[in-house]
């Protein structure tokens, strides 16, 4: 079996040398089981201590593409209520801050309504910026 | 002056996501005559405020932010022409269902065939807490930050405690964090958190923001604001602060997310009968509280992790307000929902019990290692086809089965869970092949491992 590589916007945590371990807490359900991660000998990462498969299914995408959904505030010109932004899926983990970074340099004005693209393809990821409120 | 009350069949007292929910289906029903009255400038309720994804998952099959769930159905409020009364808070309530609102264009009264409170909750306050020190400027309500930031594009400090690691709290650690201030610590007085384990993970362990367990806040510093807070471990069965191990943190900021109490002034005002567990209206399957023609919905009723669940309870409330209007010729009952619960569940059964059996109402108490349980009645007279019970256990449980037993003790009803926490709210549903001749005088919820 190939050695799985981590995807390219892997955060600093999910980088696992060998025979080194990491533990991944699941949050599927409260029971919050850590999965522990290893490597086997071809490589392939070996998942323990989930107590149903849902466990290993979430650590294998922590460790390969761990994704965070982004919501944030944008001051808009003229309005003294801030708008409330979200990213169209998930981004990747490892570039949550570039993300708020480029999200928070936006210049927007009224007026802005739930729903409203405010962003196309941010950081080259295809992911859009959404407003969640109307700003009229 | 005497003022003649104008009459309307069915008044609901919030616009949170719980009214607008009840006004929709009370719609759907065939009523036509409904007054919404909020007391805000906008419907929506708390939601405006959570700007974070994560509702809507089971309502619309997609995750919604705050804001965007409540605009659903504000939108849809707005489309279906139902009356509604914005800026106008509702002060009284009588017993006969007769409301006293102060609105911009004056003090109204209004007489309601049916009214469906939904009212939502507020948090806990700092004076419910007792934790000495200067009252300097920097200690607020986590929900008070969220507004305040959310609403107002407001940061209400730059270095951050927070007490309590509820959801409230935990999400406002990650909001702040975004919005570039320093969240030292996350203090937890209960040996777990009582938030959800995806947001400790996403809100606290993705940046590092420290959670401590069995810890409390013991004195704040500060003279015209906050400059810290000093923390002392608590012993893990009496929860008493141990005052030979104190640390101080600097911060400029203390949040409290220490619970949420339903919001009942006006329901104790109209003679509705109060769980003391729940802190909301004791129910019937119908959410009928102890006063004839007044039903209780959402958080007002008793606080709800999702707010999907929220709107369910709401519809519920709304078919039982309709079936109430049109059926008036019905005699009230006459019930007492004060009797059916023990005073302790973990304490012996005090004299007097079992309580004088009620012919019309079959109590369902809370037993051992449950905290609450709704609703607290079943009326005989009108047996559900399936039953939904929502109740949160003592403490945390691994592998334990919920028991619902009859006053004989016979196993109604047993179902098996990996795990049951004070944090989130279960439930229990009993379909129609398990109701058994109803016989005896209550019956029982218990976790039993
Ligand atoms: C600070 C805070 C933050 C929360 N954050 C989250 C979260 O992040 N995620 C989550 O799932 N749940 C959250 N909740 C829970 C959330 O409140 C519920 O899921 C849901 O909003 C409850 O709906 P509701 O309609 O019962 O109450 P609410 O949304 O609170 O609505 C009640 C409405 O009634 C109005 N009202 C009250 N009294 C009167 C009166 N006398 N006259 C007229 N109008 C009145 C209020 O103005 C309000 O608009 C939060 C709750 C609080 C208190
Ligand atoms: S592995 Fe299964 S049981 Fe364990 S936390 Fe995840 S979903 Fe829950």
């Amino acid at each position: 079996m190939s050695k799985p590589t981590p995807d390219a916007n892997h955060s600093p945590d999910s980088l696992v040398s060998p025979d080194s371990l990491t533990t991944i807490t699941c949050t599927g359900c409260p029971m919050g089981c850590l999965v522990s991660v290893t490597q086997g000998p071809g490589g392939e990462w070996q998942f323990s201590g989930a107590q149903c498969p849902r466990g290993d299914i979430h650590a294998r995408q922590e460790i390969t593409h761990p994704v965070r959904p982004l919501t944030t505030l944008i001051p808009v010109r003229g309005s003294r209520i801030p708008l409330s932004v979200k990213t169209s899926q998930p981004v990747p983990k490892a570039l949550f801050w570039d993300f708020v970074d480029q999200i928070h340099r936006l210049e927007l004005e009224r007026p802005i309504h739930t729903g409203d693209i405010l962003a196309e393809n941010l950081l080259g990821t295809g992911i859009a910026l959404l407003a969640t409120r109307t700003l009229d | 002056m005497k003022v003649m009350p104008e009459k309307v069949s069915l008044v609901i007292i919030g616009g949170g996501p719980a009214g607008l929910a009840a006004a929709l289906e009370a719609q759907r029903q065939g009523l036509t005559d409904i007054l919404l009255i909020e007391r805000d400038q906008q419907l929506g309720g708390i939601l405006n405020q959570c700007i974070h994804t994560g509702f809507g998952l089971h309502y619309f099959g997609e995750e919604l932010s705050g804001p965007e769930y409540a605009d659903r159905f504000s939108t849809a409020f707005t489309t279906a022409g139902i009356a509604c009364l914005l800026e106008s808070h509702v002060l009284e309530i009588t017993p006969d269902r007769v409301l006293t609102v102060i609105s911009p264009l004056g003090i109204r009264k209004i007489a309601a065939g049916a009214v469906i409170l939904a009212m939502g909750c507020r948090e806990r306050p700092r004076g419910a807490l007792g934790i000495p020190g200067t009252r300097c400027a920097g200690v607020l309500t986590a929900g008070m930050a969220q507004r305040l930031l959310n609403l107002q594009g407001m940061m209400p400090g730059q270095s951050i405690v927070i007490l309590g690691s509820g959801d409230i709290g935990l999400i406002m650690a990650r909001r702040l964090t975004l919005e570039g201030a320093k969240v030292e610590a996350v203090v937890e007085l209960m040996p777990y958190s009582s938030g959800l384990t995806r947001n400790v993970v996403q809100c606290l362990q993705d940046y590092e923001i420290p959670l401590l367990l069995s810890h409390t806040v013991v004195e704040t510093h500060g003279r015209e604001r906050l400059i810290g807070v000093t923390l002392a471990p608590v012993h893990p069965q009496s929860r008493k602060p141990d005052l030979a191990q104190t640390r101080f943190i600097a911060c400029d900021t203390l949040l409290l997310s220490v619970g949420l109490i339903p919001e009942n002034e006006l329901s104790l005002g109209a003679g509705v009968v109060l769980d003391p567990a729940t802190r909301g209206p004791r129910v019937d399957q119908r959410l009928g509280t102890s006063q004839p023609g007044i039903f209780a919905c959402g958080n007002v009723l008793h606080v709800h992790d999702l707010v999907d669940d929220v709107s369910r309870e709401a519809e519920q409330a709304a078919r039982s307000a309709v079936a109430f209007l049109n059926e008036t010729d019905l005699p009230a009952p006459q019930a007492d929902f004060s009797t059916g619960r023990l005073p302790d569940q973990h304490l012996a059964a005090p004299a007097g019990w079992p309580f004088p059996e009620q012919p019309s109402l079959l109590p369902i108490l809370a037993g051992p290692g449950i905290r609450s349980v709704v609703p607290q009645l079943i009326s005989r007279d009108r047996i559900p086809e399936t039953l939904r019970l929502a109740f949160r256990p003592a403490r945390v449980y691994r592998s334990a089965s919920i028991c619902l037993r009859d006053g004989q003790g016979q196993l109604i009803i047993k179902s098996q869970r990996r795990i049951l926490t004070p944090g989130e709210e279960a439930r229990l549903t009993i379909p129609a092949s398990h109701w058994p001749a109803v016989t005896a005088g209550h019956w029982q919820l218990s976790i039993e491992v």
